[in-house]
């Protein structure tokens, strides 16, 4: 075996907590690798001891073996030798990982002056090669360029044009497009495939995406608690998993199968828009406002209609107006023109009252993050709060609002901190049905959460609006989810609306050259081999 | 405040602050000399076990001095921040609430107005222009502590409503004000129950911090006589009366009230500090970052 | 235009806080005419000083007046001693500028060592001293330790003159070290402040992502050290322009301890001699230097951080 690089039992600890426990692998040259697991499964500390990146406070023991090389026993000017010029590494946020106040071509420059004698002309005729290679065209323009002055595809572009500078041997990928759209996401991991096969490099991917790796990978390694559980040819653990882990990994991807029964719907509208959009000032301060009338248009005029118990998905990338949409159908943020109908009365509460009145109709769920609930109240008095809108016979117990979203309400005294990312989610739920409402608006429901834990929060989504009747919209960036448990979709680009109908025809039968980009950027799994199979 | 046991430095402050608090408190039951009785045959007598830190040119006890000190410095330092942070966390607030208004604008233009303005020089300047007697405005008189305590209170002002309001900015975008909003919560019960709360922490490391430097204040201006007024003793008076005897050797004269200044500040500089610690995620065990 | 809009607004606060100055002599204290002429002057020479002087005019028009002045002519001339403003200033602010200057060099140079030694060697020893360090500087009130150092260095071990200041005429040296002690008094709590900065900021850039490229991409220590600096300098250097300004106000304390002729001097004589138009000069030149840092702060930023400058 040609082995690049060689994992044996690998422990990782940070005080009490035990990050890696016993990990071996290994890596063969051009080999690519992938290691899948949620937040906490040990994989992103398992690819920075390979370059031994962690910070102090990590005890580290057994070996990794670079080119035959113990990385862990390495001096310090060995170590610095190694990184960058034998092995690289892109990571996940290419905007905070660039340095923000020097320009691209510094950063290109810097990194060729450490390992090579190139002189000066030369570094920079090379750092316009590489951004060339990565696919960015006006090199010579970008070399001028601060990274906040680029997209993040762009970004993620330069950051890998940065690990590919001294052709090192092994490229490790954290997460490398977690941060990005999903049409970015298809490029940049199609870049790396690309790079890593016509230079012979091996890569190392990290990843929380089965579907993203099944479709280049060689190998796929499954980790959970800080130990590999599987780990085989990228067919056999995506096709025929043997751990039960994997299974439940692989069950929990949302995927665009028979959308909902397609209920064509004879109930009355709920909910609907008439040409409403919104444009925010480009100016912050109101005196400034007062020569600047430039506006920043956030939403295009768009109508929607929704009908009772039905479930719309709204679906967009970022800046897409998605979110401004659900801000304006909540009457959260008033429309700058059109307007926004409940029941065929314009929804604009000017008091305290009509808020109140219009909490008891229609509720919004946030992405479930830390900042959901507030971190210094329990979760009793968030949901007794959330109920004060109601006159006093109605009032549920928290416990039963508890009992509502299957939690136990025995975590009723606790704080949020105190709670999983899922539990948390789950009481964010019950405090958007607090007040009973008739339409539940949930906004990137589960983004925050990790895949196992998404999967549960949707079914526990589609089983309350079956029970009680509701009508949902779901907002979201994943066309997987909005596939699953949608009856109508919305497709929405850049402020507008570009698609509109019931979900199996819009996903099946796409009408728009988007929407169609949009799905085929999706990432498939092993059915999506075919197109990693040669270079683009 | 059971917290506070766990960072050294901050239950240091703490005790410092308190043995301060206490002196002030006790300072006329204490079996001590008049703070201002004068006595000719007792002029400049070096520490003894009569007179612990001595006594000065008046023959006056310096211990009795010191420990009387404390009480107009720790009153006016902590009314100076209780005026500043009154003043500045309603109008960060109010400005937070109020983003993108004409409100919120002309409140920030107040603020970097005041900013603009160094507090010492116009603490100097306009105590020496309305002299140090009690000023009469309306049917109120202030004596010069209480025009010190507005003056200068008014002046901490703009770096609060600062803080607050960048920090009360950054908290209303959270979700859950917004799930506030829409259960139909008011501004003023989301911006004192939830808003409030949750930004407490670093204003209070900031108040803290702050009655150090209104000491110090009180001190400097009464080093140059516009300050406390004789013959209520002060720690910045007594140091003035001190300088005469730099080169004649009378050390205990400028030690003592020094001291007492320094250990005073030091001990709101250490609360603050030792309270950042512990309200700061950041110096908790760090992890390294893992998404999925 | 955003360089634009910033002097814009450092005009207009030095037009609404030279007016609150100009309001507070006129409405604050005694009439100057009766501290020039005495209390039992009779009215008629009240009446004819205040005519003489503008002073029975409008407050509005007194202060545009004085403002239209201000350009060409400077301030006006003292009630008190019939001393032109101008020339007092022009004898005693040289002296406060350069034992400013000196401190604000004290101060940058000691804080940006100090705080990286700290930041460097987080939470072992070189750390821990310069924190104890900075936090004594800090509590430590200017002109205390003016007063010790003075004792101390001055008079028991007579390494440097305690009081007074050595005129340039008899060499740089004697004159810069006849400076060093009140420098010191100034700068100690803007090196224990700005010391903190500095290490709060290093240890913030060193845990930045961009800081882990660097490593992982092999980068020599000096060129990380490099960029380390320049990434943690925006909010230093703000902060040591603001001290610039704030400084002023320590040298008007710390000059009347060493007994220096500087502005201290000229301030506390004029409110002992209630010269309003004195106070009113000194006040607005330091509050004008104390905009002018400010804004420097604000501008050097923009400069610094290259998301803002465009």
């Amino acid at each position: 075996m040609d082995a690049l690089l060689q994992i044996e039992d690998l422990d990782v600890r940070f005080g009490t907590f035990h990050a890696v426990r016993g990990v071996s692998l290994h890596l063969a040259r051009g080999e690519k690798l992938a290691i899948i697991g949620e937040s906490g499964s040990g994989k992103s500390v398992t690819a920075l001891s390979v370059m031994r990146l962690l910070d102090g406070a990590a005890r580290t023991a057994g070996r990794v073996l670079l080119q035959g090389e113990d990385v862990l026993s390495l001096s310090a000017s060995a170590l610095r030798q190694m990184r960058g010029r034998r092995v690289a590494m892109v990571f996940q946020d290419p905007m905070t990982s660039l340095n923000p106040v020097f320009p691209v071509g510094r950063q290109l420059g810097d990194v060729l002056a450490a390992h090579t004698d190139l002189p000066r002309a030369a570094r920079r005729a090379r750092a316009v090669e590489l951004l060339t290679q990565v696919g960015i065209r006006e090199a010579e323009r970008c070399l001028t360029l601060y990274p906040h002055e680029l997209s993040g595809g762009m970004r993620q572009r330069v950051m890998i044009a940065l690990a590919i500078a001294c052709d090192p041997a092994l490229l490790i990928a954290d997460e490398p497009t977690t941060a990005l759209d999903v049409t970015v996401q298809e490029q940049i991991t199609r870049l790396l495939v690309d790079l890593c096969r016509a230079r012979g490099i091996g890569l190392l991917f990290i990843s929380h995406n089965l579907d993203l790796v099944g479709e280049f990978a060689d190998r796929i390694a499954v980790m959970h608690e800080g130990r590999i559980v599987e780990m085989g040819e990228a067919a056999q653990v995506m096709g025929a998993p043997r751990a039960e882990y994997t299974r439940k990994l692989l069950a929990a991807i949302p995927r665009i199968g028979l959308p909902g029964a397609g209920r064509i719907p004879d109930t009355p509208v709920v909910l609907e828009t008439r040409a409403v959009s919104r444009a925010y000032p480009r100016a912050r301060s109101a005196v400034a406002r007062l020569w600047d009338r430039r506006q920043v248009q956030a939403l295009s005029p768009s109508d929607l209609r929704v009908h009772a118990g039905q479930v719309l998905g709204i679906v967009g990338e970022s800046g897409s107006g998605k979110s401004t949409l659900a801000r304006l159908l909540i009457g959260l943020d008033q429309p700058t023109s059109g307007s926004v109908l409940l029941q065929g009365v314009p929804l604009k509460p000017r008091d305290r009252d009509e808020r109140r009145a219009l909490s008891r109709r229609i509720q919004l769920v946030f992405q479930g993050s830390q900042a959901s609930l507030n971190p210094r109240k329990t979760i009793r008095r968030a949901l007794s709060e959330a109920m004060q809108a109601l006159p006093r016979a109605e009032r549920r117990s928290p416990g039963a609002l508890m009992e509502l979203v299957r939690l136990d309400p025995a975590l009723l005294d606790r704080y949020p901190h105190q709670l999983s990312g899922g539990q948390r989610q789950r009481v964010g739920i019950a405090r958007a049905l607090a007040t009973s409402p008739d339409i539940l608006i949930a906004d990137e429901p589960t983004s925050a959460l990790d895949v196992s834990v998404q999967k549960e929060i949707i079914d526990l989504l589609q089983a309350l609006q079956r029970d009680l009747g509701m009508t949902l919209i779901v907002i979201s960036h994943d066309l997987g989810l909005i596939g699953t448990i949608c009856d109508r979709v919305l497709v929405m680009r850049a402020g507008a609306v570009v698609e509109t109908g019931e979900a199996r025809q819009v996903l099946t039968h796409p009408a728009t050259d988007y929407t169609r980009a949009l799905l085929a950027s999706l990432p498939k799994g092993l059915a999506g081999r075919a197109r990693f199979a040669s270079p683009a | 405040m059971f917290a506070l046991a766990r960072s050294p430095v901050a239950l240091l402050g703490l005790a410092l602050v308190l043995a301060m608090g206490l002196i002030a408190l006790l300072a006329p039951v204490l079996p001590l000399p008049s703070p201002t009785a004068t006595s000719i045959l007792d002029t400049y007598l070096p520490p003894s076990a009569d007179h612990w830190f001595g006594t000065d040119a008046l023959g006056r006890d310096v211990l009795a001095r010191t420990l009387w000190g404390a009480r107009s410095s720790l009153a006016i330092g902590l009314g100076i921040v209780v005026i500043g942070m009154m003043l500045g966390v309603s109008l960060g607030l109010a400005a937070a609430e109020a983003a993108g208004s004409l409100f919120e604008e002309l409140a920030m233009r107040l603020v970097d107005i005041f900013a603009a303005i160094p507090v010492l020089i116009w603490a100097i300047a306009v105590v020496g222009i309305v002299g140090t007697g009690a000023t009469q405005i309306g049917p109120v008189s202030l004596s010069n502590e209480a025009k010190l305590v507005l003056l200068v209170g008014i002046l901490f002002f703009p770096g609060i409503a600062r803080i607050t309001y960048g920090l009360a900015l950054a908290e209303l975008k959270q979700e859950y004000v917004d799930a506030r909003r829409l259960q139909g919560t008011g501004s003023a019960a989301i911006l004192f129950g939830d808003v409030l709360p949750n930004i407490l922490s670093p204003l209070l490391v900031q108040a803290s911090v702050l009655v150090g430097i209104g000491i110090i204040i009180e001190a400097s201006l009464s080093f140059v006589g516009l300050g406390v007024q004789p013959p209520m003793p002060s720690w910045g008076s007594m140091l003035a009366d001190s300088k005469q005897t730099v080169f004649s050797g009378e050390y205990w004269l400028s030690l003592f009230p020094g001291l007492a200044i320094f250990l005073s500040v030091i001990g709101f500089n250490l609360l603050g500090d030792g309270l950042r610690d512990l309200f700061d995620p950041r110096r908790r065990t760090r992890l390294p970052k893992e998404t999925a | 235009m955003q360089v634009l809009t910033r002097l814009a607004s450092a005009l207009m606060v030095l037009f609404v806080v030279s007016a609150m100055i100009f309001a507070l002599t006129r409405l604050g204290g005694v009439s100057p005419a009766r501290l020039v002429l005495g209390a039992d002057a009779p009215a008629e020479s009240i009446a004819a000083f205040e005519a003489e002087h503008g002073l029975d005019r409008p407050i509005a028009v007194q202060y545009l007046a004085w403002l239209r002045a201000l350009p060409a002519e400077g301030f006006a001339r003292s009630y008190v001693t019939g001393q032109s403003v101008n020339q007092r200033l022009a004898e005693t602010l040289p002296l406060t500028l350069e034992l400013v200057t000196l401190a604000f060099v004290l101060a940058v140079v000691g804080s940006i060592a100090l705080g990286s030694a700290s930041a460097y060697g987080e939470n072992r020893w070189p750390d821990h001293a310069v924190r104890i360090l900075a936090m004594a500087a800090l509590s430590v009130p200017g002109f205390w330790l003016g007063l010790l150092l003075m004792w101390l260095v001055g008079v028991q071990l007579g390494w440097l003159p305690p009081v007074g200041v050595i005129p340039w005429a008899r060499g740089v040296w004697p004159h810069l070290s006849s400076l060093l002690l009140p420098a010191l008094a100034i700068a100690i709590y803007y090196i224990g402040a700005m010391s903190r900065l500095m290490r709060a900021s290093l240890i913030d850039v060193l845990g930045q992502d961009y800081t882990r490229t660097g490593v992982a991409l092999g980068l020599s220590a000096r060129t990380r050290y490099a960029y380390t600096l320049r990434d943690a300098l925006p909010p230093f250097v703000s902060m040591a322009a603001m001290s610039y300004g704030y400084m002023f106000g320590w040298a008007v304390i710390v000059e009347m301890v060493f007994n220096l002729p500087g502005l201290a001097n000229a301030l506390l004589t004029a409110i002992f001699q209630r010269d309003y138009p004195m106070i009113q000069a000194i006040v607005l030149l330091i509050t004008l230097v104390f905009v002018l840092a400010s804004t420097a702060a604000d501008l050097i930023q923009r400069a610094l951080n290259p998301r803002l400058a465009t």
